[in-house]
């Protein structure tokens, strides 16, 4: 860093700027401007994805209206819009667990493009999978057809 | 060019002021009394806000309230349930009022600034514990050492599940043995005997005194820097972050600030060693002090910096051997741990999606690890060539608020002291707008449909 004492002469009026405080100051700007970006995107990113979560929601609610609204957890996705949706469904023995894609803005449900079940209280992972549909199917999200042992 | 002994020798402790005076032999001028009912105005509107918060928490069922004992069941009744859209813009009230009173430092009467810190600070040390549950980390390893008979650097508190003192801690840390330095342990030892809401009170009183020790102490900086005190003080005190987040948590963040500042305050006035040796002391509550050390020794140039330092952590080595065994240095691997920890608050996190990646992974932590020793060796030979070493210090402790991956709230405090009084005034900007960046991310659920 450059000294800010060298920014001002002896007699007190106001001498050049030392070249390398100015680029300093540049590169200070720059990184200002970088975060500002990415925490005006971050509060952007997850408002959007806090609306993405509210359609699941909903959508799921359409596609299962037994389904408690509170009782349904979403895993947004995070690298695109893909979400999951999963939720214990009163009386059942199993989680039904939805596939949603498509547009948050100006819509009032999400499209469904795959679905899968997974036992109670097991986690989301492979092993667990089964019966899968659409999207999950087509990825091989499943090991099992029918629900593991 | 000034030299780094120019910069920071002791100067005439009654600095000229740059407050302006009327010309009329004293007589208030109409814009004298607009100003003055301006920073009245300002000031009034942060103890309005601080006293909402405090008087909402103290309702309790707040998510903004971490459950714990009920210390503050005198203010029940008075306020309702802090919700987060009140806290919100009550902080972001704070800051507008905060940012308007910079603006007006010069007008501000230093009575009025030292009346409005202290009121400020009265406030949130009356009510209940906010926005963290540290403190129950804090009491816990207390209870660990001295009602179990563990070692708080090999145990967490889940060791002790029995104790109700374990269902207060953060889950998170319920494994955790403890990450803070050795002194701030021992500090924690005799306010365990109090119980846990006594240990609580013990805890908000040091945080609290820190605080306030923390701006006596930037004020007699400034002065001994030849600088008009009001304004350092004023960052310091009435920065919105600092007294809610950092008294309202009580955190020990406040005590590491304190001893920093007071060793930045003796080097100031020649007294190296002692200087070196109270930072030495800082990094015993909390490590990350010991950034300041290399920056003081090449600014200051003076042995007394080495042995100062070499003394204190002798004496603390010593210290922590007896009290707590070889496994008092195993905090050092606890902090290396939680550097694998990722806040949602972070930099690091907020520019990984930014460049549209899921978060931070290890080839970044590579990347920003070696970005901050990077900017920590320039801004060392910067000092060594004579940049003012308070500022250098200063820009370290925000380059590692900034790297860091595992941001939290009171840590941008760490910077606020140092920045308050250095010469480079791009420090005391940057610091400042790294909080407003903060309290925007901060202000996301208001925009968000859930």
């Amino acid at each position: 860093m450059t000294d800010v004492a060298s920014s001002t002469s002896s007699l007190g009026a106001p001498a050049p700027a030392h070249p390398l405080r100015r680029i300093e100051t540049v590169a200070l700007v720059l990184l200002a401007v970088l975060l500002g970006a990415a925490v005006i995107d971050d509060v952007v990113r997850q408002v959007g994805i806090d609306k993405r979560i509210l359609l699941d929601k909903r959508t799921y609610r359409r596609e299962f209206p037994t389904a408690v609204t509170k009782h349904i957890f979403v895993n947004p996705g995070k690298r695109d819009t893909l979400d999951i949706a999963c939720a214990h469904l009163p009386g059942a023995t199993d989680r039904g667990c939805l596939m949603l894609t498509g547009p948050s803005q100006r819509v009032t449900t999400r499209n469904v493009v795959g679905s899968y079940r997974l036992p109670r209280r097991h986690p989301d992972k492979y092993r667990y999978r089964y019966r899968c549909a659409g999207l999950a199917l087509e990825r091989g999200l499943c090991p099992h057809g029918a629900a593991p042992r | 060019m000034t030299t780094p002994d120019a910069i920071s020798a002791p100067v005439s402790p009654r600095p000229q002021s740059a407050r302006p005076r009327a010309a009329n032999g004293g007589a208030i001028t109409g814009e004298r009394r607009w100003s003055d009912l301006a920073v009245i105005a300002l000031i009034t509107g942060m103890v309005a806000g601080t006293a909402l918060v405090v008087l909402d928490a103290a309702a309790g069922r707040s998510g903004l309230v971490p459950p714990s004992p009920h210390i503050a069941a005198y203010l029940d009744g008075v306020g309702s349930r802090l919700d987060f859209p009140t806290f919100i813009y009550v902080l972001l009230t704070m800051s507008l009022c905060f940012a308007g009173l910079l603006a007006l430092a010069r007008r501000v009467r230093p009575r009025t600034l030292v009346a409005a810190i202290v009121i400020l600070h009265v406030i949130v040390f009356v009510g209940p514990v906010l926005l963290s549950q540290d403190i129950f980390s804090y009491v816990a390893y207390g209870r660990l050492g001295v009602v179990h008979g563990l070692n708080p650097f090999v145990h967490g508190p889940s060791a002790i599940p029995h104790d109700h003192i374990y269902r207060l801690v953060g889950i998170q840390w319920r494994h955790v043995p403890s990450a803070y330095g050795p002194l701030f342990t021992l500090i924690s030892y005799p306010l365990t005997p109090l119980g846990i809401e006594g240990a609580m009170w013990g805890f908000k009183v040091l945080g609290t005194l820190a605080s306030l020790a923390t701006v006596w102490l930037v004020w007699r900086s400034a002065q001994r820097l030849g600088r008009d005190p009001v304004l350092p003080a004023m960052v310091v005190g009435l920065n919105p972050v600092l007294v809610l987040y950092g008294v309202g948590g009580a955190h020990n963040d406040l005590i590491m600030v304190a001893l920093m500042m007071l060793g930045v305050w003796l080097s100031l006035g020649v007294r190296d060693g002692w200087g070196a040796g109270a930072v030495v002391a800082a990094a015993a509550v909390k490590a990350t002090a010991v950034a300041v050390l290399p920056f003081m020794l090449l600014g200051r140039r003076r042995s007394g910096v080495i042995t100062g330092a070499l003394a204190a952590a002798v004496a603390v080595g010593l210290v922590s051997l007896v009290a707590f065994g070889v496994h008092s240095l195993d905090f050092v691997s606890v902090l290396r741990r939680q550097q694998s920890f990722v806040s949602f608050d972070s930099f690091p996190t907020e520019v990984t999606h930014l460049f549209g990646l899921p978060g931070v992974f290890p080839v970044d932590r590579l990347l920003l690890r070696g970005a901050l020793i990077g900017m920590v060796v320039y801004l060392l030979v910067a000092v060594w060539r004579g940049y003012d070493w308070v500022s250098g210090a200063a820009w370290a402790m925000l380059a590692i608020a900034v790297t860091t991956t595992w941001l939290l709230a009171w840590y941008t405090l760490w910077t606020l002291p140092l920045a308050a009084i250095a010469r480079d005034r791009r420090v005391l900007v940057a610091t400042l707008g790294v909080q407003a960046l903060f309290i925007v991310h901060q202000c996301t659920p208001l925009f968000s449909p859930l």
